[in-house]
């Protein structure tokens, strides 16, 4: 089973009431997003003007770069199928994909709030949302489109699937030939697969030949430079607590700094 | 890249390894000073290496001034010769002041830094890495790859082991190699602090 969304460009206003709706289910920080909608155009393409929109979420990718770039010490979890009963134990870091439903999923418990993952997202699906606190961390929470799984689980759609005024959004399990969204990809529904990258995003956009061109050609994202995201996030998780005592004590800075930013604010000193 | 937590704690990092390469003084060279470097050491997994820094400095009668004159002799001015100056010119350009100095000041001119006029020459170590931690802090991290590969590193390999070889003192051994980890571009995604 792998859960995926298509976005019916053909049938989108550009209302934004699923991203309302995904913010007030969620409560997401008004400066974050979990889904947005971008205007695209009027632009020429072709011979062609083309207008639509991008809806964006998290792809919930069939490799999911986010979930290598975690740093969080593995620790083994059971997954439960919900349909058949089956479970599988697998080690996971602190954000996973599910081995049943497909979705990609953070447990906020282990999340050490490096940001890491939201680095290396190439959609810029994830984000930290700094009011998210505990002991594991103090700058925060990485969040993020859960497919609204508590929600499905319980038997209703996403909210963003479940608020759409004219079914742009629609909701199923990409895996089941007979399921909408598995007809759609039939039909052609892409994802916005990375530059030079495969890894399978199941968020999927079907329109118009101009407007998928539009909107292709708009935000075909590039993949992140994976060792360095890592390797970052790493040395950030590591120095974090001693820096942190650092700055508390102000003992950054008493020797002086001697580089100043300077274009703004130089002086002109006649003497 | 966004403004995170991540380049706000590699900014500090990088502004704490700047200030460990100041001349010793006990207005920041004190207690709490050693406490966080010995915390930063224990993560590292080198808790063994702060230890011995604290023994040494257990032992003297006067551990700042002990500092201050290897301190002096490494960096300064020591006989029959300095250990090893800090500045990237010296390595480069066999001079001091030499035109990898005046590159590194462009680099920072087109970053949009100026330098203060009590500071040293462009290329000397602590301000390089003050740039970087502002380059951090900025989220400029092609800038800071940049600057790495380009005018720190091609040095600073030179510099490091001079210092760690010819050292007297554990803490300026650890200090040089701290420094060395998180400057070096790692094959893995992993960091080492320890030779392997």
């Amino acid at each position: 089973m792998q859960y995926g969304m298509i976005i019916d460009l053909e049938r989108c206003v550009g209302c934004h009431a699923c991203t309302i709706a995904c913010k007030a289910e969620w409560e997401v920080p008004v400066e974050f997003n979990r889904n947005w909608v971008h205007r695209l155009g009027p632009s020429k393409v072709g011979n062609e003007l083309a207008s639509t929109y991008y809806p964006g979420l998290c792809n919930h990718c069939a490799k999911p770069p986010c979930v290598e770039a975690c740093p969080a010490d593995p620790v083994e979890m059971t997954f439960k199928d919900t349909q058949s009963g089956k479970t599988a134990t697998l080690a996971v870091a602190a954000t996973w994909k599910d081995p049943f439903n497909g979705t990609v999923q953070i447990d906020k418990n282990r999340c050490l709030g490096c940001g890491a993952c939201a680095e290396a997202c190439p959609y810029g699906a994830r984000y930290i949302n700094p009011a998210l606190v505990d002991d594991v961390s103090s700058d925060g929470k990485a969040d993020k489109c859960t497919y609204c799984m508590p929600r499905v689980e319980a038997g209703l759609a996403p909210a963003c699937v479940q608020t759409c005024i004219t079914n742009a959004r629609i909701f199923g399990d990409l895996d089941d030939p007979t399921s909408e969204v598995a007809k759609y990809v039939v039909k052609g529904a892409k994802g916005l697969e990375p530059k030079d990258g495969a890894i399978g995003p199941n968020s999927r956009y079907f329109g118009k030949k101009k407007d998928m061109t539009l909107l292709f050609q708009d935000h075909t994202p590039e993949l992140a430079d994976m060792g360095s995201v890592k390797r970052r996030a790493m040395m950030a998780a590591m120095v974090k607590p001693a820096m942190r005592k650092a700055r508390d004590l102000g003992l950054l800075g008493l020797a002086g700094a001697m580089l100043v930013k300077g274009l703004t604010d130089k002086k002109d000193e006649s003497t | 890249m966004p403004k995170s937590a991540t380049n706000q704690h590699i900014a500090s990092l990088y502004h704490f390894l700047a200030q460990c390469m100041h001349y010793p003084d006990p207005q920041w060279m004190n207690e709490d000073f050693f406490n966080i470097l010995y915390q930063l050491l224990e993560t590292l997994g080198a808790a063994s290496e702060g230890k011995e820094i604290e023994n040494t400095l257990a032992q003297s009668s006067d551990p700042i001034e002990e500092l201050q004159i290897e301190y002096t002799r490494l960096f300064i001015n020591g006989f029959p010769h300095v250990v090893a100056p800090p500045y990237a010119s010296v390595y480069m350009d066999q001079s001091i002041q030499g035109g990898f100095a005046l590159k590194t000041l462009n680099f920072y001119r087109a970053k949009g830094f100026l330098m203060e006029e009590s500071a040293d020459l462009p290329d000397n170590l602590i301000h390089e890495l003050e740039f970087l931690s502002l380059l951090a802090e900025e989220a400029d991290f092609e800038g800071e790859e940049e600057f790495l590969s380009t005018l720190f590193r091609p040095w600073y390999k030179q510099f490091c082991p001079r210092v760690a070889q010819e050292t007297r003192h554990p803490f300026y051994r650890m200090v040089v190699t701290l420094i060395d980890s998180f400057t070096k571009e790692e094959e893995e995604d992993g960091f080492q602090l320890n030779k392997a």
